[in-house]
């Protein structure tokens, strides 16, 4: 009994010492140390997004019967809702149909002519608009139109499908206008 | 022989019990005694330090928004910051600076950038991306140089790619001065800009701090040792004398040599907290640690 009794205290003596020892090291330490620091420096990235035509097709499925010598034109737009200034160049995208070499399609921008030829030539390779840099908030109006060569008559049951591709790149720090 | 032992055991109990007195009233001395001008030394010289920090970010004292924050950046923009460190005590050769990645950040990328640079020099004491940065970064300065201004630049890689659209990055900046970048040897010649405790020179702290690790070391000695010796005759000291010694003085001269050691440190706080204080601003929330 009495053992246990001097051994608690001995216990509570030499976890009081510890502690106490902790302290000094605690406090001698703090003594010999500073530091300042500064928390969140925050490092935001910027965003690169376009509204290309509010998503509708520039020309509807089955819209129009094609005919010999017929022209169609149709309006679009490109809004650049980046948080910075964009270059951007319209292509066409998985091109089908045996159309694709007979329709000649013109798209302007106003009486400027950015590209004029078949669809199966505007690829991404050939893309138009490149030189063109849309600031932020900035809308540009295009016009396509789609014309049917009357020599051409032989492929008035074929069909033209594609996609309308739009890719935008910043312009800041972009002196060579790279996509990639 | 029983008794003889537990003579002893007591005293070495009223020894310590002494001792801790003895070295309790002697620090209380070393403490007082410039202030009544027995001694010379004094400690006015401890001027001029806003937050008794080794080191302070000036932008900070200012009570400026010091954060660096950048938004809208896109792959190869670059923006710098420029911090400018106060150094309180002479004798410091160089600080260490760190910068990682905060909590927030939602991409650990290697294609964020940092370049640390000091004093506008174009050598850079490291460039490369956060996520590689050393554990320190140590700008070498004179010993008597009061001002580090740190340029902090940080840059997004041209190579960075849609991923990092719209995504943020939290950095934390932490300045610091330890052991390795004091030398005490460089204020010998030169009275300190502020008593440290590592200066070795003329004043309380240089005598408290020392003293302290040495009553720290006396007692666990002391007290181990005692422990050793009543461990053993605890039963027979019990028949004979009917009291039983131990832990409990121990216990006790432990406790008065730490309520000597905490007073002592509170007293010279106080004293050495006098001079000029600047206030506090208190929208200040970056922590600050240590003395």
């Amino acid at each position: 009994m009495v053992q246990t009794a001097t051994a608690k205290k001995l216990t509570a003596g030499i976890i009081t010492l510890v502690a106490l020892s902790l302290s000094l090291c605690i406090t001698t330490f703090a003594l010999v140390y500073s530091t300042v620091s500064l928390d969140s420096n925050l490092f935001t990235m910027g965003t690169i997004q376009l509204n290309l035509n509010d998503g509708v097709p520039v020309i509807e499925n089955r819209e129009i019967e094609f005919e010999p010598g017929m022209k169609v034109s149709r309006d679009f737009f490109i809004v650049n809702d980046s948080t910075d200034s964009v270059y951007y160049r319209i292509y066409f995208g998985h091109v089908d149909g045996l159309l694709a070499d007979v329709l000649e399609i013109t798209i302007s921008n106003g009486d400027q002519v950015l590209y004029r030829g078949t669809a199966r030539d505007l690829t991404r390779r050939s893309s138009i608009g490149l030189d063109d840099e849309l600031s932020e908030g900035a809308r540009r109006d295009l016009t396509i139109s789609f014309y049917y060569p009357p020599e051409k008559a032989a492929y008035e049951d074929e069909f033209l499908e594609f996609i309308m591709c739009v890719d935008a790149v910043q312009a800041k720090n972009n002196p060579n206008r790279l996509f990639e | 022989m029983a008794r003889y032992r537990s003579s002893r055991g007591n005293g070495v109990i009223v020894a310590c019990v002494i001792v801790a007195i003895l070295l309790i009233i002697s620090i209380c001395l070393l403490i007082f005694l410039p202030k009544v001008g027995i001694s010379i030394n004094l400690p006015g010289n401890l001027i001029g330090n806003p937050e008794n920090s080794v080191i302070t970010l000036k932008e900070l004292d200012e009570g400026a928004d010091a954060r660096f924050n950048v938004s809208n950046m896109f792959p190869g923009d670059s923006a710098t910051k420029t911090y400018t460190v106060n150094v309180n005590h002479a004798g410091v050769e160089a600080l260490s600076f760190v910068a990682e990645m905060g909590a927030v950040s939602q991409l650990e990328t290697e294609k964020m950038n940092i370049r640390i640079g000091i004093n506008g020099s174009k050598e850079a004491l490291y460039e490369g991306p956060v996520v590689s940065m050393p554990e320190r970064v140590r700008a070498e300065k004179d010993a008597d140089e009061d001002q580090v201004k740190f340029d902090v630049t940080v840059s997004l890689d041209t190579s960075a790619g849609n991923d990092y659209q719209n995504k943020q990055i939290e950095l934390w900046f932490h300045w610091w001065v330890d052991d390795t970048d004091y030398n005490p040897d460089a204020v010998q010649n030169e009275a300190p800009k502020k008593c440290v405790p590592w200066c070795w020179s003329m004043c309380p702290w240089c005598w408290v701090i020392p003293l302290l690790l040495a009553i720290a070391l006396f007692f666990t000695i002391i007290i181990a040792i005692a422990w050793i010796v009543f461990r053993g005759r605890r039963r027979r000291e019990a028949m004979l004398t009917g009291r039983r010694l131990g832990p409990g003085d121990l216990g006790l001269a432990a406790l008065f040599a730490a309520m000597g050691i905490g007073g002592s440190i509170a007293i010279n706080k106080l004293l050495d907290g006098k001079p000029e204080k600047k206030k506090r601003d208190p929208s200040d929330k970056y922590h600050r640690r240590g003395k």
